[in-house]
């Protein structure tokens, strides 16, 4: 055993020993393979109830020819055969298809349509979207690609099924491959009730949005008119009072308290929004749901209905725009700060802990240092979008270069709103770059 | 210190019926029944997933065991109580060094006297001078004196695993934790490292408590070697002890 006498002596490896402790090594070292313990189910738990359902789920035989039968309620077979996710994928795939279907059958009225055919209509619209999908004729194929689909469905649930009985008796992957079936077999089992339902789908949403690249040609003469005024600035908007210049300094303003005012109030609660820090124990867990579920209720609320009801109950001017601004920025930085500190180093918080630090130890030395840089560059990045938010808040009354654009349209003065428009647009890419800038050094 | 070295001997760490069963089912420590005496250099050997990291945590309850109690300097540190005070006691050193990268080496070395600060300072702990010279010295000792003010960041692996050492020492324990210390180390830098820690033990009498990847270091350091395999103790004996019957048993 090696000597310590002098407690001030220097550290430093000894060579020699370096030396002769290279040939000690033991030789040919085969890694051990692991050993996965056997699995001891806890009794009357959660975790005992999810093995015991997982135990079910294992393969065991299954009658493909049930299988596929019981695929006329599209997913049953599924059911039968324990794949759970592929059965309610399904099932939601057909309900959607019956839908699309179902709806076309309520709108086709012929006797209406029948009536109205000779004079009444003084401007008729073209109706683009009536391919004769409703006709009887196209309902009846419609319906018969259902029913292939369902004939389909059912040859995939008898080729999985049988699949399924081949992983019980392990066999070589070349059976595994020669069971999977001819390349006509497969594209017969192909799942094309996806793709009929999306295309559907894609159909009835261009339809209920109006998509109409036709009318879009018929008022090319109305975009000229207004993109021409629009490009010829008027400079001597910019300087009068309450000018332009003017309603640009508040916008920055509205976005600068707004921002800070949000990174205050976020600034507290992302700590509880925080998995890795609440998820520890159930009062805190608790409290996290709270703040989550408060956050999502938040985030879905529209900044511009926010501007509307702080303009209606604090009056017009820019502090409604900075109420809704500090809202929904709070929203925003809190689930930014909290995503920050979910992604920390969770040693460092265990070194604090083992050192026996409590919890604001923990996050005063071992979060914060972490999150910081993080937290500065999400309060730049808050404040970019904050400024795009700002310059829109002030159509609804809510201060700001928006408000220019409002009594802009009101009078008329479209090369005024040029004017704006280029204002912001010079002002949020100087903002835009400046932030990048400094977020790029603070990483 | 030399009194506490003269108390070699005495049982400090007792392990009784010790298991752990993680959520997810895995069985990681099974019915482990160990003494560990005072002043004593353990050196714990396994492979990867034996549990070694799970036993180590036990004892500081960065692990709470699932049954079983372990008994620290005549207290059971199983029960409730409050951490603070085991924790200041038992220190750890960590693979990764665990250093709050973007603070100071100096500022590091204080964390080591979070446990003492009661009242007020759970809420904002006030280093006094008595505690910047504790830290001091824990960084004199181990030769890192002039990196006082150098940000944890920019030292190198076995300069940061000093800083945690020089961190731990500075909660004056009377355990020292290591969980696989020179893992991430070069191997001379590994033999600096529990050079250091073996002149600890030595003279400060604190009981150490390794886990080893390398046999040929255990059987060096080690005052005694427990192996552990798929969360039992299988070994227990001096270095001398450990054969190529052991390290098969152990390993494979």
């Amino acid at each position: 055993m090696k000597e310590y006498t002098d407690k001030d002596e220097p550290v430093s490896p000894d060579m020699a020993k370096l030396e002769s402790r290279k040939l000690e090594t033991p030789e040919a070292f085969d890694p051990p393979m692991p050993t996965i313990p056997a699995y001891d189910p806890p009794v009357g738990t959660w975790s005992a109830l999810r093995h015991r359902l997982r135990e079910a789920g294992k393969p065991r035989y299954h009658n493909p020819i049930t299988a596929a039968f019981l695929q006329i309620i599209p997913g049953l077979g599924y059911v039968y055969l324990w794949r759970w996710a592929n059965a309610f994928l399904t099932a939601f795939l057909f309900l959607l298809a019956y839908l699309v279907l179902g709806l076309r059958i309520l709108q086709y009225k012929p006797e209406i349509k029948e009536l109205k055919a000779t004079p009444v209509q003084p401007n008729p619209e073209p109706d683009l979207w009536n391919w004769g999908l409703l006709e009887p004729a196209s309902l009846v194929i419609l319906w018969a690609i259902l029913g292939l689909l369902i004939v389909n469905l059912g040859i995939r649930t008898y080729q999985r099924a049988k699949l399924d009985n081949l992983n019980l008796q392990v066999k070589s992957l070349s059976e595994i491959r020669k069971a999977q079936g001819t390349f006509l077999q497969r594209l017969l089992s192909f799942n094309y009730v996806a793709v009929v339902v999306i295309i559907l789908g894609i159909l009835q949403v261009a339809k209920d949005s109006e998509f109409d690249l036709g009318r879009l040609l018929d008022k090319m003469d109305n975009i000229r008119k207004y993109v021409g005024e629009l490009i010829k600035p008027n400079w001597d908007a910019l300087f009068t009072e309450k000018g332009i210049m003017f309603r640009a300094r508040e916008t920055v303003e509205i976005s600068i308290i707004g921002t800070l005012a949000g990174a205050v109030v976020a600034l507290l609660i992302s700590f509880l929004a925080a998995r890795n820090l609440m998820g520890r124990n159930p009062i805190t867990n608790v409290a996290y749901y709270i703040v989550r579920i408060i956050l999502s209720i938040q985030r879905s609320i529209p900044t511009l209905f926010l501007a509307i009801v702080f303009v209606v109950s604090v009056g017009v001017g820019p502090f409604p725009a900075v109420l809704a601004l500090t809202i929904f920025s709070a929203g925003l930085m809190t689930k930014l700060f909290s995503e920050a500190i979910e992604a920390i180093d969770w040693g460092q918080v265990e070194a604090i802990t083992a050192a026996g630090g409590g919890p604001i130890h923990v996050v005063l030395f071992a979060v914060v240092p972490q999150v910081l840089p993080y937290y500065i560059s999400h309060m730049l990045y808050s404040w970019e979008v904050n400024i795009h938010s700002a310059s829109v808040l002030g159509l609804v009354g809510a201060g700001g270069i928006g408000q220019y654009v409002q009594d802009a349209i009101n009078t008329y003065k479209y090369s005024d709103i040029g004017m704006a428009l280029l204002v912001v647009i010079i002002i949020t890419m100087g903002i835009d770059f400046t932030s990048a800038y400094i977020r790029a050094k603070i990483l | 210190m030399s009194s506490r070295a003269s108390d070699k001997g005495a049982p400090q760490i007792e392990v009784r019926n010790l298991s752990k069963v993680y959520p997810n089912g895995l069985r990681a420590l099974d019915n482990i029944n160990v003494s560990i005496k005072k002043g004593e250099f353990v050196a714990i050997i396994g492979s990867s997933g034996a549990g070694k990291s799970t036993f180590i945590r036990s004892i500081n309850r960065l692990v709470q065991p699932t049954s079983g109690t372990i008994t620290i300097n005549g207290k059971i540190a199983t029960g409730g109580g409050n951490l603070r005070y085991l924790r200041r006691d038992v220190a750890m050193i960590f693979q990764q060094f665990n250093l709050v990268k973007r603070l100071t080496v100096l500022r590091n070395v204080l964390m080591g006297r979070l446990g003492y600060k009661g009242g007020l300072g759970q809420i904002y702990p006030v280093f006094n001078s008595k505690d910047i010279d504790l830290a001091l010295n824990s960084l004199q000792r181990l030769g890192i004196a002039e990196k006082a003010y150098i940000r944890a960041d920019q030292l190198s692996g076995g300069q940061q695993q000093r800083v945690a050492i020089a961190r731990a020492l500075t909660q004056v324990p009377s355990i020292m934790l290591a969980d696989e210390p020179v893992a991430s180390l070069d191997p001379e830098t590994s033999i600096v490292v529990l050079d250091i820690l073996k002149r600890i033990n030595h003279e400060d009498g604190i009981t150490t408590i390794v886990n080893l990847h390398q046999l040929d270091l255990a059987k060096e350091y080690a005052d005694r070697v427990l192996g552990f395999k798929g969360g039992k103790l299988v070994f227990e004996g001096a270095p001398e002890d450990v054969t190529r019957e052991v390290y098969e048993r152990v390993y494979r």
